[in-house]
């Protein structure tokens, strides 16, 4: 569970940023290199790598080195996990409330 | 437990042996006491979970080092019925989702709770991307996590 948790941590931190939601959301219409997302940001290019860096260890983003540039590309893994995780939250909490609320008040979850 | 996804929400029903009056109040005034303690931003596994029981009220975990952290707050309170409120996910609070929670008594001893938790249009777009992308490993995972449920035999009522 805790490697399950720093790996939803990571995504949830990643997507908790103005600047790297809009590059997920830019990334939408289609691969692009890093020299094309940093003309859209006021910001600088070694910054913009770095938030492309914690979208990619967030499997958010994958690239792909095109000459001499870096193409990024959106990966499902780092939503999926999201969604994974969060059905299975609700699975745990729902049960444990149910298990609560009937009365076994003192087993262990 | 039934699960009946939309492409933006996740959704989950459950009925409980317990009158509508005692569920809300043990949902709300003890949520601590079943809350998944491997969720908090503390980390801490012996975190106390508190919502406020009234419509602005706080949703926050208090660490047993005496540390509070925010989690979102109360948008509805309608007890017995109706509960809702926001929750920031993540470590910092950038990431509001929206939790909907509501009761339904089927007799005075059955409670049934329909829950929804909806992100993508507090997160902005993001959750669900271009259709042609996501759909195919969408039904992969929602395969995936359906046999994992029937495996779970407890968790069926």
């Amino acid at each position: 569970m805790n490697e399950s948790n720093a790996r939803i941590n990571r995504v949830l931190d990643a997507l908790g940023n103005q600047v790297r939601r809009d590059i997920l959301l830019m990334l939408r219409d289609g691969p692009m290199p890093v020299g094309s997302i940093a003309t859209h940001f006021s910001i600088s290019r070694p910054a913009i790598s770095k938030h492309l860096r914690i979208l990619q260890e967030a499997d958010l983003v994958g690239y792909n080195a095109d000459g001499t540039s870096n193409v990024f590309y959106l990966k499902p893994a780092g939503f999926r996990n999201l969604r994974v995780y969060l059905d299975m939250f609700w699975d745990e909490a729902l049960t444990n409330f149910k298990r609560f609320a009937e009365g076994n008040h003192h087993s262990e979850p | 437990m039934s699960n009946a996804d939309s492409e933006h929400t996740v959704t989950k029903s459950i009925v409980v042996a317990q009158n509508i009056d005692v569920t809300f109040r043990l949902w709300t005034e003890q949520i601590h006491a079943w809350w998944p303690t491997g969720h908090s931003l503390s980390g801490d596994l012996q975190t106390r979970v508190c919502i406020e029981g009234r419509r602005g009220g706080r949703f926050y975990e208090c660490a047993s080092d005496g540390v509070e952290y925010e989690w979102g707050s109360v948008v509805v309170w309608d007890p017995p019925h109706h509960i809702a409120f926001t929750w920031y996910l993540g470590s910092n609070q950038e990431l509001p989702t929206r939790v909907e929670v509501q009761f339904t008594a089927l007799d005075d001893t059955q409670t049934r709770i329909d829950l929804e938790h909806r992100g993508p249009e507090l997160i902005g777009e993001l959750w669900w991307q271009r259709q042609t992308i996501f759909h195919s490993s969408w039904d992969t995972i929602l395969a995936q996590f359906t046999t994992f449920l029937s495996s779970q035999t407890d968790s069926t009522p």
